[in-house]
């Protein structure tokens, strides 16, 4: 039976959109629309990259609309016909396809690439901040999670601090999972009471080799100026359950440097072998997306001051098209983004020229 | 025993005895599959609701399925409704469930891997027409994943499309968004 250029059509609408719904990479959307003029004309009748983008980016829906006004402000020739539509859907199609791929150089995941330190670890490297890194609690027949060491005085709070995936990112979740001790008597769960979060980037680079780094895993007082914190989070409370906690900060937080900090506050649980109070964390995960900006950071004293280096190499698109996307079609969110990092970096940013 | 085109009614089945109904592909295929999974055939399940009644040793005619989608769909459900009763079993014990998962992963990746392209595409249409939802599901993200990161003339020769348009259009096209068609996998 001859099948060409029908498949879509045998199928029906209904499941042929199901599958290139499957796609989650822009450039899939793209050159399915390439494959024939029945798929071109499928892929963007039924607005599957419009679709693409709204699935990934689910705040841009606010701005959609925004988009296909300006798309609609067509000089002088408004028709009843087919090709002004027609025309808005091309356009649609090209410019949230070309959206998507800009924005998610990397999809929205986990933004954590390394522990940095754990201000204190009860048995290192048994029960190491590395473990945090793990969602399990169990792998295998071994338990995976962190744990502080035990303090008689339960508002002893405790930090642990992690690099992420790259010095920008846009963080709008952060999850933490306490652990719970299977292994002991009552199951106890070693939450904390609260839980607050800092972002920023570090006053000296940081660079250490096997042995600092392990001291640094295993027990190391930061002292709070280590850092520059460009963003305190409110305090959540956490509760005393063994589930992944998710705690949603009030806006996306641009995170400048790639350091992000996790403060658990007060401790609620005793140890019934040594009557001290313990802080066990399972998993922490950093929900968010990596921004490929063209800038890279570079802290020039320990007094603080940093500067952005702009490196304006061609980062996500090399097509001709790119003069036909105008600040008006960018998202109004990206664009109050960037505006917030140039008045963060005017405030403490150096001038290129000072000596 | 009631000839064909007579419905007999039945007294109700004991637990114990597992139904089989056989169904007959367009191409003379007989098969005797377990009443559970051919329940999975939501075309067979309205039709012995809709009818009310049970029937013993019906013979079912399934006019656009073939003998080796059929057989491959009846592979697919029996080990799809272990797979559920197993999941159902290991409720609660995160370490069971996680291996019934990996198991199923396992099951779905080989079977997936020793469909045709053509076989693939013949299961989908037999599937839907046989409306068992969760394999469908299956099969388009198997679709799905065929195409994925695939080069243009790949997915033309997977879907057997031919290339209707001009050398002008195809140009135009790739210039337009020119950082889509790179960084594909090898064909």
């Amino acid at each position: 039976m001859d099948n060409r250029g029908d498949f879509l059509q045998l199928l029906g609408r209904d499941m042929s959109t199901k599958i290139l719904n499957h796609l989650d990479d822009p450039s899939d959307v793209v050159r399915a629309c390439s494959v024939s003029r029945s798929w071109h004309r499928f892929v963007i009748e039924n607005g599957l990259s419009k679709q693409l983008c709204l699935k990934i980016f689910p705040e841009i829906s606010n701005v959609a609309h925004i988009i296909e006004v300006n798309n609609m402000i067509e000089p002088a020739k408004i028709s009843s016909d087919d090709s002004a539509e027609w025309e808005r859907l091309k356009r649609d199609h090209r410019v949230y396809a070309f959206l998507t791929r800009g924005l998610t150089p990397f999809m929205r995941g986990d933004c954590i690439s390394e522990p940095i330190s754990a201000s204190s670890t009860d048995n290192y490297p048994g029960e190491s901040i590395q473990n945090t890194l793990e969602p399990r609690d169990r792998v295998e027949d071994r338990a995976s999670y962190w744990s502080s060491k035990g303090e008689s005085d339960p508002s002893v709070p405790e930090t642990l601090i992690y690099k992420l995936v790259a010095n920008f990112c846009v963080v709008t979740e952060i999850h933490v999972q306490p652990f719970q001790a299977y292994f002991q008597y009552g199951f106890p769960i070693y939450s904390s009471k609260a839980v607050r979060f800092r972002m920023g980037y570090p006053r000296r680079p940081l660079r250490f080799d096997e042995d600092k780094r392990d001291a640094l895993l295993a027990a190391h007082e930061w002292m709070d100026d280590e850092f520059i914190w460009t963003y305190t989070s409110p305090e959540f409370p956490m509760a005393q359950e063994n589930c992944l906690q998710k705690f949603k900060l009030p806006e996306p937080v641009l995170c400048i440097g790639g350091i992000l900090q996790v403060k658990l506050l007060g401790r609620v649980q005793r140890q019934e072998m040594d009557g001290l109070y313990y802080i066990c964390v399972s998993h922490v995960q950093v929900v968010g997306r990596s921004l490929l900006l063209p800038f890279d950071i570079q802290v020039l004293d320990p007094s603080g001051l940093c500067a952005l280096i702009y490196q304006p190499k061609t980062v996500c698109c090399k097509s001709s098209t790119q003069s036909s996307v105008t600040e008006a079609s960018m998202p109004s969110h990206f664009r109050a983004l960037t505006e917030r990092l140039m008045q963060l970096l005017r405030s403490r940013a150096v001038v290129a020229n000072r000596v | 025993m009631a000839d064909d085109g007579v419905n007999t009614k039945v007294e109700a089945v004991s637990k114990a005895t597992t139904e089989t109904i056989e169904l007959r592909t367009e191409d003379g295929g007989v098969f005797d599959v377990d009443k559970p999974v051919a329940m999975e055939f939501l075309i067979l399940k309205s039709f012995y609701e809709d009818e009310g009644r049970v029937f013993d040793k019906t013979s079912i005619r399934l006019p656009n399925v073939k003998q080796l989608e059929l057989s491959k769909v009846i592979e697919y459900c029996t080990r799809a409704l272990e797979f559920g009763a197993k999941s159902a079993a290991a409720a609660g014990d995160k370490d069971a469930e996680r291996m019934v998962r990996q198991e199923r992963e396992g099951f779905e990746a080989e079977f997936v891997d020793e469909l045709s392209n053509e076989m693939l595409k013949e299961l989908i249409l037999a599937v839907n027409f046989l409306d068992i939802k969760e394999m469908l599901d299956f099969l388009i993200r198997s679709v799905a994943n065929r195409i994925r990161n695939r080069s243009v003339a790949y997915v033309r020769q997977f879907f057997d499309i031919e290339n209707d348009f001009t050398p002008q259009e195809e140009d135009q096209i790739h210039q337009e968004n020119a950082w889509a068609f790179e960084g594909v996998d090898a064909d």
